[in-house]
């Protein structure tokens, strides 16, 4: 077997599920379930959420260490499905070193594109409203607060902003939006119900139980990596929506 | 009868909600309808436990414990890595309005409700993560006795 190709191979499997937001200990995982099926006697991981060590060892060899360190992480449940589907194959013998190595790298260059996805936006924004009971007017107008929110979004995401400035703006927008749409749609509505559920795409709920989850899997560090990421994300749409709210103060009953 | 309808209607929203948000985290295409329905039975929970008990806590982890059973069940059936169920499923009750409000009382003020919501946000985390763990180690001591 090459065993540079699997190291290869298992670190771009590794790349790609950090990238796709999976958790810590399933980059772990699945690259030592690859590393594995070479029969050495050494193969280690270590995965952190801002990158990894991988190391693949023998007696009868030099020892090959990979580290990659990721810098952009983005949820993506598609191409961690890919990976895994590919890595299971790999380990049941129905599929050879090449083919998951030709695999993989397809999914690799096919970096996950941003998708404008309005509709699903749009979707997202009026079903937490209705989730949280809000009436027919205010369901509209969380729609619409998404919709908007959702081209500040993809546009900053486009001209290639920091995350922390795109959260920025899509939540401006989404404040102002619903600002509006209460002072101006007939029938009375409660701002913080339209507000809370636009802000729903954006907000890091996921983050944070994902860091309770990682804590008390044992991953500390990543546990406090994704913590302090809940926050900063957190920070970021509060600060947006509060400048929207500072605008429109005489808006605002 | 109301609170029926009620509920069944914000399951119904759940629905809409978990279904758009699969496709902004990019899950498979012909798997959109069945992580929303995940997202619809947990928040259905949460709905009914809140009925009978008003806590923070008891909703949460139920619910949590409901989307990991119905998640496992649901992987081994579409041969899919659990996360991509319970990611969708976990997130109607996510406390991600309560990391806003942590944030947004910061900054604008009242101040006094910070440590309010510091405490329900992490109640909410821990009930949740708390909840999800328990579900994989049930189904782990259950599942794997029955199908040796």
């Amino acid at each position: 077997m090459d065993y540079k190709l699997l190291l290869d191979t298992a670190v771009m499997a590794g790349e790609i599920l950090l990238e796709s937001g999976a958790e810590t200990w399933r980059v772990e995982d699945t690259m030592l379930r690859m590393l594995r099926m070479s029969g050495l006697k050494t193969a280690d991981v270590l995965a952190l959420t801002t990158g990894f060590v991988v190391t693949l060892d023998d007696p009868a060899m030099d020892s090959m260490t990979v580290m990659r360190s990721v810098e952009s992480r983005a949820t993506d449940l598609n191409r961690i499905h890919a990976v895994n589907q590919l890595s299971r194959d790999f380990c049941e013998g129905n599929i050879d070193l090449d083919a998951l190595f030709h695999r993989v790298r397809d999914i690799y260059r096919a970096k996950s594109e941003i998708k404008k996805n309005l509709l699903a936006m749009m979707a997202t924004t009026a079903g937490f409203a209705i989730m949280f009971g809000a009436g027919f007017y205010e369901v509209l107008a969380s729609a619409l607060a998404g919709f908007i929110s959702g081209i500040g979004v993809y546009g900053g995401k486009k001209a290639g902003m920091q995350s922390f400035l795109v959260n920025c703006i899509g939540s401006f927008l989404l404040a102002v939006t619903s600002i509006l749409c209460v002072h101006y749609l007939p029938g009375t509505m409660d701002l913080n119900v339209i507000i809370i559920a636009s802000i729903m795409p954006l907000v890091p709920g996921v983050a944070i139980t994902n860091a309770v989850y990682d804590t008390l899997h044992g991953d500390y560090i990543s546990g406090a990596a994704r913590m302090l990421e809940a926050f900063v994300t957190a920070a970021a749409i509060a600060i947006g929506v509060g400048l929207g709210m500072l605008l429109l103060r005489p808006l605002v009953r | 009868m109301r609170i029926a309808g009620e509920i069944i209607l914000k399951s119904l929203g759940a629905w809409v909600a978990i279904w758009g948000f699969s496709r902004l985290l990019n899950a498979p295409k012909k798997l959109e309808c069945y992580t929303a329905g995940v997202g619809m039975i947990g928040w259905a929970v949460y709905l009914i436990v809140e009925v009978f008990n008003d806590g923070i806590l008891m909703k949460n982890f139920l619910a949590a414990v409901a989307v990991a059973l119905v998640s496992q069940a649901m992987a081994r059936h579409f041969k899919a890595p659990v996360i991509l169920f319970v990611i969708p499923g976990i997130l109607p009750m996510v406390p991600g309005a309560g990391m806003y409000r942590i944030v947004y009382s910061i900054v604008m003020g009242p101040e006094n409700m910070v440590g309010t919501y510091l405490l329900e946000t992490a109640t909410a985390a821990g009930a949740i993560a708390l909840g999800i763990f328990l579900g994989e180690a049930l189904q782990k001591v259950f599942f794997y006795e029955f199908h040796r």
